[in-house]
């Protein structure tokens, strides 16, 4: 069953990264071993010497790819890359060079420059047999080294760097200092970087021109419930492992949805944990229940985050939401059953000076704070 | 383990490209970029040459370049090799770019001067370099001794602040930080420039390992029709040459100009310095052509090594010749020995080098003579046993003259050169040459 985690279906999103990585990719091989290059790396050199120094390249490439989590970012960059070339080193003979198509870093929680790019090098060490990581450590490279060499290193050795997990940037107060040094790297080396991030990121890339330019690139959000959407559920039906597998109706195709809000990641886990409490259970289906348990139970946590567009469902849909509980009811002397109004909660907390809005949940009323 | 090496550019010195090499590894200390580059730390970069190589670099520097062209074309062999003898150019060769052998085992490399000790650039060739490549370098040609300007520009070069010997070299120092701004300082002289040029000329010809004319037969026949050579060719004037060439050479302007000795050694076939050749070459108007590519019968050459000095002749059978001789070192030995040699007849040490002088033979001959040898061999004598041997010569002699009177200490010092702080050791010896009544007055005066 853990095949279903390796099943990828193109999207438009994946011919669009592609393309994206492919054309940085080149853009950065094109650069390579040309008059400009060897003038920054001299510039480069002078600058490790602490002598006066210009920048030659210019502003290369970088650019970022925004999403919300899950819905096949990383995965279709992986899978990008591996059609590219991949870890396939690209060695010359004459200049000897080992020219590493892409490096994958994760951006620092702390977003520590130093840590940052001891990371690449650490990623170039790996691929091509050197030291240059021990050597900064052992010599404890100060950052302005740190860029120094990591520039040196990408005007010769790498075509584009990705770094995931951007939204760290914008949780800690050194993400400028982060942002401000990439920057600079791609300024001295003209390698190409890729910021991949939550889109939170591009609240932070809004703040300032400079910054904005530099996270020119793809923007996704979740899938809307598309002939994608309904392809990629295909597929995963078409993976069942239980006893009696079941069709896939369009009304099991409105639930998957609602329950995933579109998003790739949660529909695979929900497909996945539904068979397996199927096959556990004994009922041996994929069905309505059996997708709606394992929502509930298997997938707690995630039901916070996806967002849910309410819409008419038909009656064999029976989606519950957590936001939707039973509104508690009061007992009046003749022994019936009435709702609560929403004013007599609100009456009360005005009298007890409680909060209305927790009042309010208690009771089983939806509530969303919007700001004004 | 390296992740790129750049390309060699044209005429470039292999000392340059490591130094491009440093540049754009990213390291921040040459000391990294030598420890990936060289054998082991001990080792130094070599300027002219390639030094001892790290096997990981000497690998993929072979899959770049042959090794033989990085050290015929990037370094400056040429101006040492040139015109050594073919079997020496080639083991020198082998020996450079496989077992990466200090370069002053193979060839003659005389001390720098002034003008030489710092590694020179034409400041118009470096911004054709900036131009070109984006980054200037070490030319080859602009490090040849005693070569001051630049033929493509009719510029004078420049020193940089890097020294151009290895001895005391542990960094690497790239053109390119190391060239700065400099004002452009032409030269109009017409006979430097073309003299500039006959050296570029002879330095960049491709090097010949077939042809082993020596270089002083070449020059022998430069010299024929000129004054400087009798009609019959057994004659040349050495002196008027030498002299002829400094003022020549003072004229135009040059730094180093030959001397009388190196002009002479040059001549007789036992050196062959490149300015020095080029120095002479130039002057009898030898061409870049008939002095790289002689055409001399075998006929020819004999004949000039028939004008050399008897005693440079080898013998051809040095048994025979060993036994021959074995009268005259008998003779000259003893001469030695018992005091022949000198006008007073005092007796000295027989030493090869006395030996060599008063047989007549040419130095180190007796290496190829056994029989002369041990005549050596029987003769010889420590210095305390000469000493003694002496003493006792000339105490008699003084006593002879002096008759009855006395002799003295300072009679005998003259005389005999031995001093009285030598008496520990020559004290114990006299009885082996004098009678007691004899030693004991040479102790008695040692003594006092």
């Amino acid at each position: 069953m853990d095949a279903m985690t390796d099943i990828y279906v193109p999207s438009q999103m994946s011919y669009e990264i592609y393309s994206k990585i492919y054309m940085a990719m080149l853009h950065s091989l094109k650069k390579k071993q040309t008059k400009d290059a060897i003038q920054q790396g001299n510039q480069n050199h002078r600058r490790l010497q602490g002598l006066e120094y210009n920048s030659v390249l210019g502003g290369a490439d970088s650019f970022s790819i925004i999403g919300p989590s899950g819905i096949g970012k990383s995965t279709a960059i992986a899978k990008s890359i591996a059609l590219s070339g991949g870890n396939q080193i690209i060695t010359t003979e004459n200049p000897y060079a080992q020219i590493i198509p892409c490096i994958n870093v994760q951006c620092p929680h702390d977003c520590s420059v130093k840590g940052l790019l001891l990371a690449v090098l650490s990623q170039v060490d790996m691929a091509t047999g050197t030291e240059y990581e021990k050597l900064a450590v052992k010599n404890r490279a100060s950052i302005d080294n740190l860029i120094g060499t990591v520039s040196q290193v990408a005007l010769n050795n790498i075509l584009l760097i990705v770094i995931d997990e951007c939204q760290n940037i914008c949780r800690n107060k050194g993400g400028v200092n982060l942002v401000a040094s990439m920057t600079q790297l791609i300024n001295a080396s003209g390698v190409s970087i890729c910021l991949v991030g939550l889109p939170e990121t591009e609240m932070f890339f809004e703040q300032e021109m400079q910054l904005a330019r530099r996270s020119v690139g793809l923007s996704y959000s979740a899938l809307s419930c598309n002939d994608y959407f309904i392809q990629f559920c295909e597929t995963l039906f078409s993976y069942q492992y239980v006893a009696h597998p079941s069709k896939l109706t369009p009304e099991l195709i409105e639930l998957l949805y609602e329950c995933t809000s579109g998003i790739i990641a949660i529909l695979v886990s929900v497909i996945m944990e539904a068979q397996q409490i199927a096959i556990l259970t004994g009922k041996e289906k994929l069905n309505k229940e059996t997708i709606l348990i394992a929502y509930k139970e298997r997938l707690k946590n995630v039901q916070d985050f996806v967002k849910v567009i309410p819409k008419k469902r038909s009656q064999t849909s029976s989606a519950a939401k957590k936001d939707m509980m039973d509104i508690q009811k009061e007992v009046h002397d003749d022994g019936t059953y009435v709702d609560i109004q929403a004013v007599t909660i609100i009456k009360q907390s005005r009298e007890c000076g409680e909060d209305v809005i927790k009042l309010l949940k208690e009771r089983g009323f939806f509530v969303e704070e919007v700001a004004v | 383990m390296t992740g790129f090496v750049p390309s060699i550019y044209p005429d470039e010195l292999v000392y340059s490209w490591f130094c491009r090499y440093y540049v754009h590894s990213g390291y921040t200390a040459s000391k990294t970029a030598l420890e990936d580059l060289l054998y082991n730390r001990h080792c130094n970069p070599s300027k002219e040459f390639i030094g001892h190589l790290n096997p990981t670099m000497e690998q993929i520097i072979k899959n770049m370049y042959p090794i033989d062209e990085l050290v015929l074309e990037h370094t400056m062999f040429p101006q040492y090799a040139r015109f050594i003898k073919c079997i020496k150019k080639k083991d020198a060769l082998y020996r450079l770019g496989h077992d990466f052998c200090d370069a002053h085992l193979l060839f003659t490399i005389l001390p720098r001067s002034e003008g030489d000790k710092y590694l020179k650039y034409c400041p118009l060739c470096a911004a054709d370099d900036r131009k070109q490549y984006g980054e200037a370098y070490w030319h080859r040609k602009h490090q040849i001794r005693n070569r001051d300007l630049c033929t493509k520009h009719r510029c004078k070069f420049i020193n940089s602040k890097i020294t151009a010997t290895s001895s005391q070299t542990f960094t690497l120092n790239p053109a390119e930080t190391a060239i700065e701004e400099e004002e452009t300082v032409y030269i109009e002289n017409p006979l430097k420039l073309e003299f500039a040029s006959y050296m570029e000329q002879i330095f960049k010809a491709p090097m010949d390992f077939e042809n082993d004319i020596a270089i002083s037969d070449i020059l022998y026949y430069g010299m024929e029709g000129t004054k400087y050579m009798s009609s019959t060719g057994k004659t040349r004037n050495t002196q008027m040459l030498a002299e002829d060439i400094q003022k020549y050479y003072r004229k135009i302007g040059l730094n180093e100009v030959a001397s009388i000795y190196q002009i002479q050694r040059t001549l007789l076939g036992s050196r062959s310095d490149f300015s020095i050749v080029c120095q002479i070459a130039f002057y009898l108007g030898i061409s870049v052509h008939s002095l790289l590519y002689p055409s001399l019968s075998e006929r020819q050459i004999l004949s000039v090594q028939e004008t050399r000095c008897s005693k440079e002749e080898t013998p051809e059978d040095w048994k025979q010749y060993d036994e021959e001789m074995v009268p005259v070192l008998e003779k000259a030995a003893s001469d030695i020995y018992h005091g022949n040699i000198n006008d007073m007849g005092r007796p000295e040490r027989v030493s090869e080098r006395l030996l060599y002088k008063y047989a007549g033979l040419a130095n180190h001959r007796l290496e190829n003579m056994p029989k002369c040898r041990e005549i050596l061999s029987r003769y010889k004598e420590s210095y305390a046993q000469n000493w003694a041997r002496r003493l006792v010569w000339v105490y008699r002699k003084v006593k002879a003259d002096k008759v009855d009177k006395p002799v003295f200490w300072c009679d005998i010092r003259e005389l005999s050169g031995v001093k009285k702080k030598n008496a520990d050791v020559v004290i114990p010896l006299l009885g082996q040459y004098a009678d007691k009544t004899d030693a004991d007055a040479i102790k008695s005066l040692l003594n006092l």
